[in-house]
């Protein structure tokens, strides 16, 4: 069995849910506890690809990611790569397409801490910043680990839209959900059948291995 | 070291609008009944909520003056503040609670020795008693050397023997400390016992009318921690 799809599909989710992480606790810390003009414009967009099509969602991430655009040219300029049909074309589509699964927890998570633990740290000097990262970040681990959990589940299984932005290359954009349907198409059952199983028992141990630890994480706190 | 505090806040059901001053060393209680709006009094005085218009001045520092659009965050007044509920954060032991604040780690020690607690200083929140929680919740208040401490009603959750003995504790401490207190109650026997100067509150307003119902005005009349009430 050809395992490349699988490799890619585990590194492009351990990949993309790290880096959504950074972007998604801050955007989130943003949403819960300031307030601005135009707050529920920038919930309803993150929410966007809840609700969205995975081929739409993909077809704009193509037309936005092109050689001529803002993107691609901005990409092509800094690492003088194409963004279209790579790697990191289909890691930042299914950093997007994931950007709701990792917020709602996290959204969750602070929304259920106690507003008193916040308003006490501020009072004892510190400064939003600290803040978060010395009283919000760890006393939500779980919702982070929550995140983390579907964010990588995710994109584990995602399909339309890195089929759209990124085709399906050997080694660079072929991952295990299109190998599969690649080969249910050439009908090459016994492979599909092998590559949906691991693909089964990666996710189960993965949701094993991080249920564990925020079970772990909670009993520490 | 004066704070002094003019406050006026629009609420849904009544307007805050009190004028009042507390000397360092002494203790200044609101008692009131529940809703009066004491609580937001002293959110008021540690940057949690805004007035609508007013001023706070603390020595020669202004906190807030409505005038100017000066609003300090609470970051920058210094403030201990004991809230509702001896909440303490849950993920730290007792000693980087009280940790959290403080300037140098030899105040830590003071302070739990000060309280009595130095055999907790592993724990957390949630294996220690209430009464011990609030001892942690006052060293924690006074962990930074603040310029004035703010009470939240921090013997409510409390049984009546632990009550009455951190209020002796408090009572103890407060010139010592010899900074402002400012103290929120709904129990006057608590305010008169602790206070140097009482305020009573309800609906927003200084209360004659509810002190006068609560004790006998001969004695609320002669009472020197009264009598700057007008009208009694």
């Amino acid at each position: 069995m050809n395992f490349a799809p699988l490799i890619l599909s585990a590194k492009l989710a351990l990949l993309s849910t790290s880096l959504l992480l950074v972007i998604a606790a801050p955007l989130t810390y943003c949403l819960v506890y300031f307030r601005f003009r135009g707050k529920f414009l920038v919930e309803a967009l993150v929410g966007l690809p809840l609700v969205v099509p995975p081929t739409v969602m993909g077809f704009y991430l193509l037309v936005m990611m092109g050689p001529d655009t803002v993107l691609g040219k901005g990409w092509q300029t800094l690492t003088g790569r194409p963004l279209l049909f790579t790697f990191a074309g289909i890691m930042v589509a299914a950093m997007i397409h994931s950007l709701p699964y990792a917020i709602q927890p996290l959204k969750s998570a602070y929304e259920r801490l106690d507003s008193r633990l916040l308003e006490m740290a501020h009072v004892l000097g510190c400064t939003p910043v600290s803040a978060y990262f010395r009283v919000i970040l760890p006393n939500t681990i779980s919702g982070l680990v929550a995140s983390a959990i579907l964010a990588f589940a995710h994109t584990m299984g995602e399909f339309g839209v890195i089929l759209m932005v990124g085709g399906s290359i050997p080694g660079k954009t072929k991952v295990a959900s299109i190998a599969i349907y690649e080969y249910v198409e050439t009908m090459q059952y016994r492979e599909a059948w092998m590559l949906s199983l691991a693909l089964v028992a990666i996710s189960y141990l993965v949701l094993l291995a991080v249920n564990g630890l925020s079970r772990r994480s909670e009993h520490a706190a | 070291m004066q704070l002094k505090a003019h406050l006026v806040k629009r609420l849904p059901q009544f307007t805050i609008d009190v004028d009042f001053s507390c000397d360092a060393g002494k203790l200044l209680a609101f008692v009131g009944p529940s809703g009066a709006g004491k609580t937001s009094i002293i959110r008021m005085l540690a940057g949690l909520e805004t007035p609508d218009t007013g001023l706070i001045r603390h020595a020669q520092q202004e906190w807030f003056d409505a005038n100017t659009k000066i609003n300090l965050p609470p970051q920058q007044r210094n403030l201990g503040y004991v809230f509702q509920d001896h909440t303490l954060f849950p993920h730290l032991t007792v000693e980087k609670n009280i940790a959290f604040a403080a300037n140098n780690p030899a105040r830590v020690d003071e302070l739990l020795a000060l309280f009595g607690i130095n055999d907790l200083r592993h724990r957390k929140p949630k294996q220690i008693s209430g009464g011990e929680r609030q001892r942690v919740a006052l060293a924690q208040s006074l962990a930074s050397d603040p310029k004035v401490l703010l009470l939240d009603e921090p013997f409510s959750a409390l049984d009546i023997i632990t009550r009455k003995q951190l209020r002796k504790e408090l009572k103890n401490l407060k010139t010592s400390l010899n900074i402002p207190v400012l103290l929120v109650t709904h129990d006057l026997d608590e305010a008169m016992y602790l206070a140097d100067h009482v305020l009573p509150i309800d609906r927003g307003q200084i209360a004659r009318d509810w002190l006068t119902r609560m004790m006998p005005r001969s004695i609320a009349e002669k009472d020197q921690r009264l009598v700057a009430i007008p009208g009694l």
